[in-house]
């Protein structure tokens, strides 16, 4: 069971409500649930985050890199066919040979398959990441870090989401999405079985919480909503989960203890313990719900 | 691939759309049309700027369509830093917009001609 915690807007509570889940899950397995030994990835690579309420001890890590071209050019014709299939400009033909701009590749090799005289060879550019290790009750953690300046984060993710490979389908996994509605949050709900969308009832949280319903039912994910900071704005994002059927399976309120918390790097269920229990039964609820939209 | 002849001048003008009395363009790799000024034949030639929906990287491949076009001068806004790097490798010039008084690509080539004559 994988759920992606998501929101379009940043800054939502993605973070809080996922490291509160899985160590809900984490928990409760320890206690002689049945949930199972759980797995978090920290899948907000520009800034991953989690690992301050986590406190994981990370011990392995491997790059992450893709194919670029590199030219020979002595082979090279200057025929130009690389730089017109690029669809990213990551390709030049000068009088003086090809030019090429490394951070512009998204490394889909169509320069060098399309090159007639055999002159382009794809060599691996590292850009990011990936760190596992475990956190306490039990959680298996992973997270993935684009490095600084690269512009794309969809490789590390999909590499940082082969984590699951080889894991159960029942054994619970939850990912912690990139803020927006772009390519690096798809690529996460992607690898989804469920979409829990974090909202705050404002105006701006009711925007963005709009857009990634849109996503999410366009992709035919099955969707539930935390409200978080219960309390602020208005009544417009409830109105709109009535109005669409969303479900809202948790509510956080708004209180300054909990804001205090967590600016301290103090996980949700440690400042409210009361919560704990609620998390837990958000992950069962998310199970049922899960099960009710596949049958 | 070079389709400049020997003798003129070929001056570029990024501009929002086609015709020499459309106003030059914000952006360098996103624009609407270059309009191309050959100074030999002096005729005008208007470009559709086959970058301008790319996705990404349309600084590159806009300026490399100045280069298959044969073009010698690039009269625009300020250009990114890989657009630059093709242009300066293939030794086409860049300058930059002339201020408020050009509100067309034909006043901006007029004002540059006549600074360039007066250089001479």
């Amino acid at each position: 069971m994988r759920v992606a915690v998501a929101s379009g807007k940043g800054g939502t509570g993605k973070t809080t409500v996922a490291a509160a889940l899985v160590h809900a899950i984490g928990s409760g397995s320890g206690r002689g649930g049945t949930e199972g030994t759980p797995l978090m990835l920290d899948c907000d690579v520009e800034a991953p985050d989690a690992h301050i309420y986590l406190q994981p001890v990370l011990d392995e890590s491997r790059a992450v890199s893709i194919p670029i071209p590199s030219v020979d050019e002595v082979r090279c014709d200057l025929c130009g066919r690389c730089a017109e299939v690029c669809r990213f400009g990551a390709l030049a033909v000068l009088a003086s040979g090809i030019k090429t701009f490394p951070a512009l590749c998204h490394g889909c090799g169509s320069c060098a398959r399309v090159c007639p005289r055999g002159a382009i060879t794809e060599v691996r550019r590292k850009i990011g990441v990936i760190e596992t290790g475990a956190a306490p009750p039990g959680v298996r953690f992973a997270r993935g870090m684009l490095d600084v300046g690269e512009p794309m984060a969809v490789p590390v993710i999909r590499e940082l989401l082969r984590e699951i490979d080889g894991i159960g389908a029942d054994a619970p996994v939850v990912l912690d999405a990139p803020p927006g509605t772009s390519c690096p949050a798809m690529a996460v709900l992607r690898g989804a079985d469920y979409a829990l969308l974090v909202a705050e009832p404002t105006p701006f949280g009711l925007h963005d919480l709009r857009l990634m319903t849109e996503a999410v039912r366009e992709m035919g994910l099955p969707a539930g909503v935390v409200l978080n900071r219960e309390g602020i704005g208005d009544g417009e994002v409830e109105r709109f989960c009535r109005q669409t059927g969303l479900k809202v399976l948790l509510r956080i309120p708004y209180q300054r203890e909990i804001a205090e918390g967590l600016a301290r790097g103090i996980l949700l269920t440690a400042v409210v313990p009361g919560l704990e229990a609620a998390f837990l039964g958000l992950w069962q609820r998310i199970q049922q719900e899960q099960m009710a939209d596949v049958h | 691939m070079s389709s400049q002849e020997a003798g003129g001048t070929r001056i570029a003008i990024p501009a929002s759309g086609e015709g020499e009395d459309r106003a030059p363009a914000r952006r360098f790799g996103r624009c609407s049309h270059f309009a191309i000024f050959d100074s030999a034949s002096e005729s005008w030639t208007f470009l559709p700027n086959p970058a301008r929906d790319q996705e990404r990287g349309a600084g590159v491949a806009a300026a490399q369509s100045m280069v298959a076009e044969g073009v010698d001068v690039v009269i625009g806004p300020r250009l990114g830093p890989n657009a630059a790097g093709v242009l300066e490798e293939a030794a086409i010039a860049v300058v930059p917009l002339p201020g408020g008084e050009a509100a067309t690509v034909s006043r901006v080539l007029d004002v540059w001609l006549r600074a360039r004559t007066r250089e001479i």
